[in-house]
């Protein structure tokens, strides 16, 4: 029995009987309170056991679900929602970001004055005049893009920049038979750029320039062509007419300085021998229906051969793709050549030392990185460039082509930026306020490892695609 | 006279001339006199005389314990306890006993591992039964227990003497045992690479780490170039590491121990790896480097257990159920 009092039994007992009758009188009032918030559902002619349950526990999720998808932040205060402000970050974006605010990398131009051994690792920029040939021809894909998001085209005098400026200052002179180069090196490690720095060299010097930057728009299929019985081979009209027209825009001082030694006759024109040769792509430019092109630029071509007065420096990058069959397709739905098609074959003459420049240069530079035109066979032998893979001497080399590779000499851009000109190109981008961090040091050496000295990894999987703070 | 009343004898003795006596402690005749119990063959009782049926004894036993079944066994076991007792003795009289609760807290652990009732089996000369086995290392581990005071407490005469009759019962495997669930030290073979195994769900990578070789420094001539920044080279499967892992967050994970511990440049890598994924390789490659920097560093081993970075990630893809879709992917309800 209870070890209570008599007194304590007393009152548990009647907390006992009250709190039945409390009981009870939940019990009535509840069936009278108002229906509950929560739907409860009902079954209509009998479900499983444990069924509603389930279902309405599922009710529940997806209810909470739903409300998840909503942003908390809709239903906060808008003092809330203010970006706190601290005296070192305020929270309005600084001047600098703002459009228009003329931001602009401050560099010193490239030119003969910045290409010295003292200079190797300083980023330069280039003019910015109408006649200059990365605005007159355009420029590669991938640096057409990073000079977009630059402030300012710049470039990093390299090692072999200087190499190069050097090959080329002794090439001045001499045929283009001697001096036919063409830059190899891994993907992403500054072929292009190279490229472009020697071009522009060549054009503060003084040369004739004909840059092609996207060779692989001349094979695959992306402009006109037409079968030309007198050349037999297949023109591309409008591909010869844009060429003669950047050649004219880019060297028109030099070029009214040049005379047509013959005469040219088509069903066209008629022009004396004598017209300087400034005049004479005007008249093929004024053709607008593109049809001159061809044949004015193979006569300006063929009078740049055989001129001394100016060097002429023929730059083509892409240069692998001249060697694929192109994307265009014959009579007979077959591939067709590259040498059939009429600018791909006069660049690979040209590269192939068949038509040679009397006082000039070729450099081609190979893309690594497109899948599509791939390096053939035939180049990496008369290169000998390095194979991930074993070659076996029982691959098919095309016999055609691998003559147009005859006497090619390979330039090697090395494989990993040395540490100095890493730091240039790395201070391009602090200077853009480009990084996401405070901490240069670091963020250099982890993306210089990360990107095993690679530029361009360097650069857009390294700087640019990293968050850390 | 036994052997018994001449111990006793010498150690009223002893504690009548005072801890600094130059002579035999009690202690190393216990000892003694456990190695020849040890050896003696549990036969040939000294004093019978031969051939003497009804002739009294000559001489008395060599031992109190000589009329039990297990003399050897009583034997050691009584050398023990007068060891035992001996020590506390002794370490009475140094005045470290008895030791306050706090200082008794304070020992550090000198664990040991006893030899095993069957290695114990020579000892005692006798098959060494459970109870038998609990009272030996009962009294063994009181034994300790004054070795590790005596230790602790540098009082070199009396430690080596109770460790001396200790030894005599430690197991052969005592290192192994106590080394046991510990990771193996990672040596630097003779050229300062350091060899480590790092492994994150199905991959793992073998990884080499050697520092950096530092040119030399260019003499006082202003015409020599300033000496290049040395950097890190890391190569996977012989493939530098912008070529195997094209993803950033990849390649951020595998720097991660080295810009934590702030030596990027100071190591060169090389690594295989092997197994699972893009994912599952590059937290592998991570997790050999850190234990490579802690095996050439070992100063930097509590950070990257702070930073978790030497713990093998036990992450691993479910296992499938039944009456599941996946491992957690519940089929469809149907409601009828």
């Amino acid at each position: 029995m209870s070890l209570l009092s008599s007194q304590h039994r007393h009152v548990a007992l009647a907390l006992a009987e009250a709190g039945s009758v409390l009981r009870a009188g939940q019990y009535r009032t509840a069936v009278t309170r108002a229906a509950p918030a929560q739907k409860q559902s009902q079954s209509i002619g009998g479900v499983k056991r444990g069924r509603k349950e389930k279902w309405e526990k599922k009710m529940n999720q997806e209810r909470a679900q739903r409300n998840r998808d909503i942003p908390k932040f809709t239903r906060y205060p808008e003092s809330k929602l203010q970006i706190p402000k601290t005296k070192e970050r305020p929270a309005i974006l600084p001047e600098v970001f703002q459009p228009g605010s003329g931001h602009s990398l401050d560099l010193p131009l490239f030119g003969p004055s910045t290409l010295t051994a003292k200079s190797v690792g300083q980023a330069t920029s280039f003019d910015t005049t109408q006649t200059n040939a990365a605005k007159v021809f355009g420029l590669p894909n991938k640096m057409h893009f990073e000079y977009r998001i630059l402030s300012t085209p710049c470039s990093v005098i390299r090692d072999v920049t200087l190499k190069a400026i050097h090959t080329l200052d002794k090439a001045k002179g001499s045929s283009s038979k001697d001096h036919r180069i063409v830059l190899h090196g891994r993907a992403g490690s500054g072929k292009s750029f190279l490229l472009h720095q020697v071009v522009q060299y060549a054009q503060t010097q003084g040369w004739v320039v004909l840059y092609i930057p996207r060779a692989v728009t001349l094979v695959n299929s992306t402009n006109s062509y037409t079968y030309d019985i007198r050349t037999q081979t297949y023109l591309q009209p409008r591909a010869s007419y844009l060429t003669l027209d950047k050649l004219y825009k880019a060297n028109s001082a030099l070029l009214s300085q040049l005379t047509l030694s013959r005469e040219l006759v088509t069903e066209k024109l008629n022009i004396p021998a004598g017209t300087t040769l400034a005049e004479v792509a005007q008249a093929g430019i004024k053709d607008k229906s593109f049809t001159s092109g061809p044949v004015v630029l193979e006569t300006v071509l063929k009078e740049l051969e055989t001129q001394t007065k100016f060097p002429v420096l023929v730059a083509v990058d892409d240069f692998q793709a001249l060697f694929h069959n192109s994307a265009y397709k014959d009579p007979f739905f077959q591939a067709i050549r590259p040498h059939h098609l009429s600018l791909p074959r006069t660049f690979l003459e040209f590269a192939s030392g068949q038509r040679t420049l009397a006082n000039g240069v070729f450099i081609g530079a190979l893309t690594e990185s497109d899948t599509a035109y791939a390096v053939p066979l035939e180049l990496k032998d008369a290169l000998n460039l390095e194979s991930r893979h074993p070659v076996s001497p029982y691959d098919k080399r095309d016999q055609v082509k691998l003559g147009y590779t005859e006497g090619l000499k390979g330039l090697k851009v090395p494989e990993r930026m040395s540490t100095n000109e890493m730091a240039g190109l790395f201070s391009v981008w602090k200077d853009d306020m480009a990084l996401t961090t405070d901490k240069y040091d670091e963020l250099f050496m982890s993306k210089y490892v990360e990107s095993d000295g690679n530029p361009r990894d360097f650069v857009w999987k390294g700087l640019l695609s990293t968050l850390s703070p | 006279m036994s052997l018994l009343r001449q111990c006793l004898r010498r150690a009223y003795t002893s504690a009548a001339a005072g801890p600094g006596a130059a002579r035999s402690s009690p202690l190393d005749t216990v000892r003694t006199t456990l190695l020849n119990n040890k050896n003696a063959s549990a036969s040939a009782p000294t004093g019978t005389s031969s051939g003497d049926r009804g002739s009294p004894r000559q001489t008395p036993p060599s031992s109190p314990s000589f009329y039990t079944t297990r003399a050897v066994f009583y034997d050691q076991v009584a050398q023990l306890e007068r060891a035992i007792s001996t020590a506390n003795h002794a370490l009475r009289r140094a005045q470290l006993l008895p030791l306050p609760a706090f200082a008794r807290e304070s020992l550090p652990s000198m664990q040991t591992v006893w030899k095993s009732k069957e290695e114990m089996t020579a000892d005692f000369q006798t098959k060494m039964t459970l109870s038998r086995y609990r009272k030996v290392t009962k009294l063994l581990n009181e034994l300790n227990e004054y070795y590790r005071i005596a230790e602790t407490a540098g009082v070199a005469d009396i430690s080596q003497k109770i460790y001396s009759i200790v030894s005599l019962f430690e197991s052969a495997k005592k290192d192994a045992y106590l080394a046991r669930g510990k990771r193996k030290p990672v040596v630097l073979d003779a050229y300062g690479r350091s060899y480590t195994v790092g492994k994150r769900k199905t991959s793992s990578a073998r990884v080499w780490m050697i520092p950096v070789q530092q040119p030399a420094p260019p003499a006082e001539d202003s015409k020599a170039k300033a000496a290049p920044i040395p950097m890190t080279t890391i190569l996977v499967n012989n493939i530098p590491l912008n070529e195997f892992f094209p993803l950033p967050a990849d390649r951020e994970r595998i720097t991660r121990p080295l810009k934590v511990a702030g030596l990027i440049g100071k190591y060169n890598v090389f690594a295989i790896t092997r197994g699972g994924g893009t994912t599952g390789q590059s937290g592998a490659l991570a997790h050999g480097i850190s234990k490579g920097i802690v095996a050439h560093e070992p100063d930097l081993e509590v950070l990257f257990r702070k930073a978790k970075l030497t713990r093998r990630d036990p992450r691993m893809v479910e296992r499938k159920k039944t009456g599941f879709a996946k491992a957690r992917k519940r089929y469809t309800w149907v409601k009828r």
